[in-house]
């Protein structure tokens, strides 16, 4: 992980052609391995709302490799799946995922969060002699739900794989379709009411004070 | 606003300078200007003005490239101590000054986190609108208990100008008769929700000392014809206050101060412009002006006044008087006492509970509330201490159903646990103390020996710490907090100490180092906020407090500073300034 400690130091800027190049290939390659629809999803006007702007340091967000951002891609839909409301990869959380912990998070918190994506691969392969992307849906679910359950997992990776979790979750509820679709976004409310009838159905606001 | 209103360099003779702009020196403005004073502000950093500069103001999260986080290098490199407050953030960061360009020195293992906020409106467009009168016992407090100078004044002195600036930013809160926190003149409260109305039902059913009230807020709940015809309408319940408010909901310069200032075409405003020191002729005893340099180009100019008005927030008001040495003063403009720099205080948060409460799920707020349940100190005079420590603190809340960024560090994946994440889950409970900080000598500022800014002016170098009876309050605050949860029927309660982690500063309520006080000898101004040792300086921020009290200071720095004007007006009509 040295390279990555050294060039978010350095604050390389990002080569906005390489990285698009990259993206391309690696979530080209996810996409077909699972469904064309999801396609959209890929978008790489979606990607770039990461990009750094001139007026502030930016860093190398290339931080998972092809394979890795395969198997992270698969993570995040298996913790946040299509329903009637876009998947996690549908609004690139895993692109999000990326951006973020170069851009936002530690060394420290970086290295760990890439050892549990590896290490859910490495887990998989051991298990069911395929890669984490290729399993079906149960076998996904389950696979995370032992590593929550520290089920051949330790104590540690349930840790970093909870705080890879929560950034996918913050990642889903404050994109656009994750606050507005998802949830209920109220821009401007007009006043503030401090009871209204809630039931099963009612869904959290998406519009918070802060994020 | 009409642009000739920012000048550069002027030879003009000011009838009044203010430096600073942000809520004392709004008020000092106004003032100034509506009892026909020409007046210049100073401004040490950029111009911001009213809605055209609110630039983050109603994005979604998804509009920022790190949805509202600051990138990692650039906190590093330019924001390593403004990181630290709990309002910075990709969608205010450019309220905050910038550490790169504004640093200062702390003495070894004294951390403190100055929290700047250098432009036009200052800190008023940021602060966290919260409003509360002082009481008596507050102002008796170090007379009570021997720590610290007794304050000149009490309530009495105050409480017509508190109700002046009230009626005027508009304050929504209910009136309680409270002995320790005198009543406000109010808007309409901000609703409670259904489990705060019945947790405030069972706090005051099982302790007399102790009721929880909705927090009064700098807010136009329902807005007075005056505020209307300002431009300012109803708080639409955003609580995104530190983007800057187009709605003018909140009080800041730019919303309700300067506005007015402005209309009677006798403001200057010079942006800009960092106060090197003050011009003081050793002849006549009295200031003539400021030195400034540019804050871009960094040329110097001089302005002129027949008095100055230091509004430049609680640190950079001492800073300046500190820099500015004559043979007089020596030790600092206005320092005969040798006080100035001294009794530096903020208030403690470094405590807190959490827990939740069972049922109300066919409850739920439309709207983002701008302030939550607030409980006054209930240890407010020395009978009611405890006898661990000194003094007292107050109580506030967060109090909300908890949503995806609680429920995502929950077990679960896939479809259930995702449908979980959109609803809103249990009623969570948070408290968090707001502790006084005793008034103590060693806590102190001064000029760094031989470390500079950019300008050229002497880094500020900053000796504060909490002492035993903080940390021992602190302490105290966690347990209380635990035992009303408990007491109130709430589970999963739990508690935490923050103090160590958390140095002086993060209150952003920094007052004392230039204190009030009757005697020459022990303070640097008087019972209206004027040097004992300079007729015409006046410093009415929070440099002047002699004590911190439980409250949040910015009401009665609007309250000194009003009244200190009129002082001021008042002694130069019947001259004897």
């Amino acid at each position: 992980m040295s390279k990555v400690v050294t060039d978010t130091q350095k604050g390389n800027h990002i080569n906005n052609d390489a990285r698009r190049a990259f993206l391309q290939q690696a979530l080209g390659a996810v996409c077909v391995t699972a469904s064309a629809s999801i396609l959209s999803g890929c978008s790489l006007e979606v990607a770039d709302e990461f990009a750094a702007t001139p007026t502030k340091p930016s860093s190398d967000t290339t931080l998972f490799s092809e394979p890795q951002m395969t198997t992270l891609f698969a993570i995040v839909d298996t913790i946040l799946p299509r329903t009637d409301t876009p998947s996690a990869s549908d609004v690139n959380c895993h692109g999000f995922v990326q951006n973020q912990l170069t851009r936002c998070h530690t060394a420290e918190q970086q290295a760990s969060t890439v050892a549990i994506v590896n290490q859910i691969n490495q887990v998989s392969t051991a298990n069911h002699k395929k890669p984490f992307a290729l399993l079906d849906k149960q076998q996904q679910n389950a696979l995370l739900q032992d590593l929550e359950a520290k089920r051949g997992f330790s104590d540690e990776d349930a840790q970093h794989f909870s705080f890879l979790k929560a950034l996918v979750v913050f990642g889903y509820f404050t994109s656009e379709a994750g606050a507005t679709k998802a949830l209920t976004y109220q821009a401007v409310p007009g006043g503030f009411k401090g009871s209204i009838p809630a039931n099963a159905q009612t869904k959290s606001w998406g519009s918070l004070d802060y994020y | 606003m009409q642009a000739d209103i920012y000048i550069g360099e002027s030879s003009e003779i000011y009838d009044a300078i203010i430096i600073g702009s942000g809520i004392t020196g709004g008020w000092a403005a106004k003032e100034f200007c509506e009892r026909g004073f020409n007046t210049l502000m100073i401004e040490r950093g950029r111009v911001v003005e009213h809605r055209k500069d609110y630039i983050t103001e109603g994005k979604g999260p998804w509009e920022y490239p790190d949805r509202t986080k600051v990138n990692n290098l650039l906190e590093a490199e330019q924001y390593h101590i403004q990181k630290n407050s709990y309002a910075f953030s990709d969608t205010t960061k450019h309220f905050f000054g910038n550490d790169r360009d504004l640093p200062f020195t702390t003495e070894q293992g004294k951390p403190f986190h100055w929290i700047r906020g250098n432009q036009l409106g200052g800190k008023s467009l940021t602060w966290h609108r919260q409003a509360y009168r002082m009481s008596d016992y507050d102002f008796n407090a170090n007379k009570a208990d021997g720590h610290g100078n007794d304050w000149p004044i009490r309530n009495k002195d105050l409480e017509t100008w508190y109700s002046y600036v009230e009626k005027h930013v508009g304050i929504s809160g209910s009136k309680e008769n409270l002995p320790q926190l005198p009543d406000s003149e109010y808007l309409p409260p901000f609703e409670m929700t259904s489990p705060e109305k019945l947790f405030t039902k069972r706090i005051s059913e099982q302790f007399d000392d102790r009721k929880f009230i909705i927090g009064r807020a700098a807010h136009l709940s329902v807005p007075a014809p005056h505020h209307t015809a300002q431009g300012r309408i109803q708080c639409q319940a955003r609580n995104e206050c530190q983007k800057g408010c187009s709605f003018g909901a909140y009080f800041s310069t730019q919303s309700s101060t300067l506005p007015d200032a402005v209309k009677t075409n006798r403001l200057s405003i010079a942006a800009n412009s960092v106060v090197h020191s003050l011009i003081y002729d050793e002849t006549t005893n009295r200031v003539k002006g400021v030195r400034v340099i540019d804050n871009e180009n960094l040329t110097t100019r001089e302005y002129y006044a027949k008095v100055v008005f230091l509004c430049a927030s609680t640190l950079g008001s001492t800073q300046i008087l500190l820099n500015t040495k004559t043979k007089r003063f020596p030790n600092g403009l206005a320092n005969s006492s040798g006080v100035l720099g001294h009794y530096l205080m903020d208030h403690n948060f470094g405590a807190g509970a959490y827990g939740k409460m069972e049922g109300f799920e066919d409850e739920y707020h439309s709207g983002r509330r701008p302030t939550g349940l607030y409980m006054p100190n209930f240890r407010y005079e020395p009978s009611r201490y405890s006898k661990k420590y000194l003094r007292g603190f107050a109580f506030g809340t967060g109090i909300q159903r908890e949503n995806w960024k609680s429920i995502g560090y929950q077990p679960g994946v896939g479809a259930d646990f995702k449908e979980k994440l959109t609803k809103p889950g249990a009623w969570s409970f948070s408290l968090y103390a707001q502790g006084e900080m005793l008034p103590r000598f060693e806590n102190h500022v001064s000029l760094h020996k031989t470390k500079t800014d950019k300008w050229g002016i002497p880094q500020l170098h900053i000796d504060c710490s909490w002492s035993d009876n903080e940390r021992l309050m602190m302490d105290d605050a966690a347990e209380i907090a635990v035992d009303m949860f408990k007491k109130a029927g709430l589970t999963d309660v739990g508690s935490y100490t923050s103090y160590r982690d958390k140095p002086p500063g993060l209150a952003i309520h920094e007052v004392g180092t230039a204190r009030m006080g009757a005697n020459p000898k022990e303070s640097v101004v008087n019972r209206y906020n004027q040097a004992h040792d300079i007729p015409n300086l006046f410093i009415t921020d929070g440099a002047s407090f002699c004590s911190t009290g439980t409250q949040n200071p910015s009401l009665t720095f609007m309250a000194l500073t009003v009244r200190a004007v009129d002082y001021y007006v008042n002694e130069l009509k019947n001259q004897r300034i």
